[in-house]
C-alpha cells in the first residue's frame, strides 16, 4: 500500500489548505502515487484554474 | 442565497442614499447598514481563516487583515456613537485611531499573503499590468494632491490635518497593495479562486476612489448635499465586495472540501 507522496500532499496543503491536505491524505492513502497526482490535478484545475496548473506543471512545482 | 442578500443589502442601501431626505431616522438607518458591513466583513474573513486554517500561510495573513477588519469595524462602532448618539462630529475622535490601526494590519496581512503566493512577474501580464500601473500613478497623484497637498496648504487644527494626511498616505501606499491584489488575482484567471481575488481587488480600488472623491468634495459631503452623499455608496459597495471576496474563498474550498468528504464516505461504505 502507498503511503501519501509527501509533495502531492505538500501542493494540496500550500494551494488548497490545512484540511483540504488531510482530506485528500484520507481520501488517498493505500493509492498509487499516479492515483495521488491524478486527484490533486483535479482538484488544483477546479480550484485554481487549467492555466495554473499547467504552469505550475511546466516550473516543475508539481 | 448570500449573493442575493448582498445584492438586495446594496439596492436598500442606494435607495436610501439617492431619496435621501434629509430626516435623522433615515440617516440613522444608512449609518446602521453601512456599520453592520464592517461586522460582516470580519465574518467573512474569519471564514477564509477557518478554511486554510490558521498555521496556513494563507490562513495567518488572513488572521492579521481580521484583526485590520475588527478595528475598522470597533472604530465604525465608536463613529457611529459619536455622530447618531451623542450627536457630535466625529472628525477627530479615537475612531480615527482604530481606522488608522486597520489600515497597517490588513497591510501587514497583504504583505505576508503576498510573500505566501510567491509571484513572478510575467510578460504576458505586462499589458494589463502596465494598464493597471497608468491608473494607479493617475491615482497616486490625486491622492498625494488632494489628501496630502491641499490639506498642507489649508489652515485649522493641527491634530486634523495630522490624520488626514495620514489617511492619504495609507491610501499612497494602499495604492502599491491594490497592484499586487490584481497581479495576483490575473494568475488565477480560469479558476473559481479568481473571484474573490478580483472581488477584493475592485473592493480596495472602490475604497481608493472613494476616498478620492471625499478628499475633493469633503465639504459638501459633509453637508450631505445630492449627488456628493452618494460617495458613501462607494464604499459601501466595497465593503460588501470584501464580504463576497472572503466569504469566496471559503465557499469553493468547502465545496472541494465537501466533494472529498464524500469520496471518503463512499469509499468506507464500499469496504
Amino acid at each position: 500500500m502507498d503511503t501519501i507522496n509527501e509533495n502531492i500532499f505538500k501542493t494540496i496543503y500550500n494551494y488548497l489548505g490545512e484540511k483540504s491536505a488531510e482530506l485528500f491524505k484520507e481520501l488517498y492513502e493505500g493509492s498509487s502515487t499516479q492515483e495521488q497526482r491524478t486527484g490533486m490535478l483535479e482538484l488544483l484545475v477546479g480550484v485554481l484554474g487549467a492555466e495554473k496548473v499547467k504552469e505550475l506543471i511546466k516550473s516543475k512545482i508539481i | 442565497m448570500r449573493n442575493k442578500l448582498l445584492i438586495a443589502y446594496f439596492l436598500l442601501f442606494l435607495t436610501l442614499s439617492i431619496f435621501n431626505v434629509a430626516s435623522e431616522h433615515n440617516k440613522l438607518l444608512i449609518g446602521f447598514l453601512y456599520l453592520s458591513t464592517f461586522i460582516f466583513e470580519v465574518s467573512a474573513v474569519y471564514s477564509a481563516i477557518s478554511a486554510y486554517g490558521i498555521k496556513h500561510p494563507l490562513g495567518r495573513s488572513f488572521a492579521f487583515i481580521c484583526v485590520g477588519f475588527t478595528a475598522a469595524a470597533s472604530g465604525q462602532i465608536i463613529w457611529f456613537y459619536l455622530r447618531y448618539i451623542e450627536n457630535i462630529n466625529p472628525f477627530p475622535s479615537i475612531a480615527d485611531i482604530f481606522y488608522l490601526l486597520a489600515y497597517i494590519f490588513i497591510f501587514i496581512g497583504y504583505i505576508l499573503m503576498l510573500r505566501s503566493l510567491k509571484l513572478h512577474w510575467e510578460k504576458r501580464y505586462l499589458e494589463v499590468l502596465l494598464l493597471a500601473l497608468l491608473v494607479a500613478v493617475s491615482m497616486g497623484i490625486l491622492v498625494f494632491h488632494f489628501e496630502i497637498i491641499t490639506i498642507l496648504q489649508t489652515g485649522g487644527p493641527f491634530l486634523d490635518k495630522a490624520i488626514t494626511i495620514a489617511y492619504g498616505i495609507n491610501d499612497l501606499v494602499l495604492i502599491v497593495m491594490v497592484l499586487f491584489i490584481l497581479r495576483t488575482a490575473i494568475e488565477y484567471k480560469k479558476g473559481d479562486i479568481f473571484r474573490p481575488w478580483i472581488a477584493i481587488f475592485f473592493a480596495q480600488f472602490l475604497v481608493l476612489i472613494g476616498d478620492i472623491l471625499f478628499s475633493i468634495f469633503s465639504k459638501e459631503y459633509a453637508k450631505d448635499i445630492s449627488p456628493y452623499n452618494l460617495i458613501a455608496v462607494v464604499w459601501f459597495v466595497a465593503n460588501l465586495l470584501v464580504i463576497y471576496g472572503y466569504y469566496g474563498f471559503s465557499d469553493i474550498l468547502k465545496k472541494a472540501q465537501d466533494e472529498m468528504i464524500f469520496q471518503v464516505v463512499s469509499k468506507k461504505k464500499d469496504k
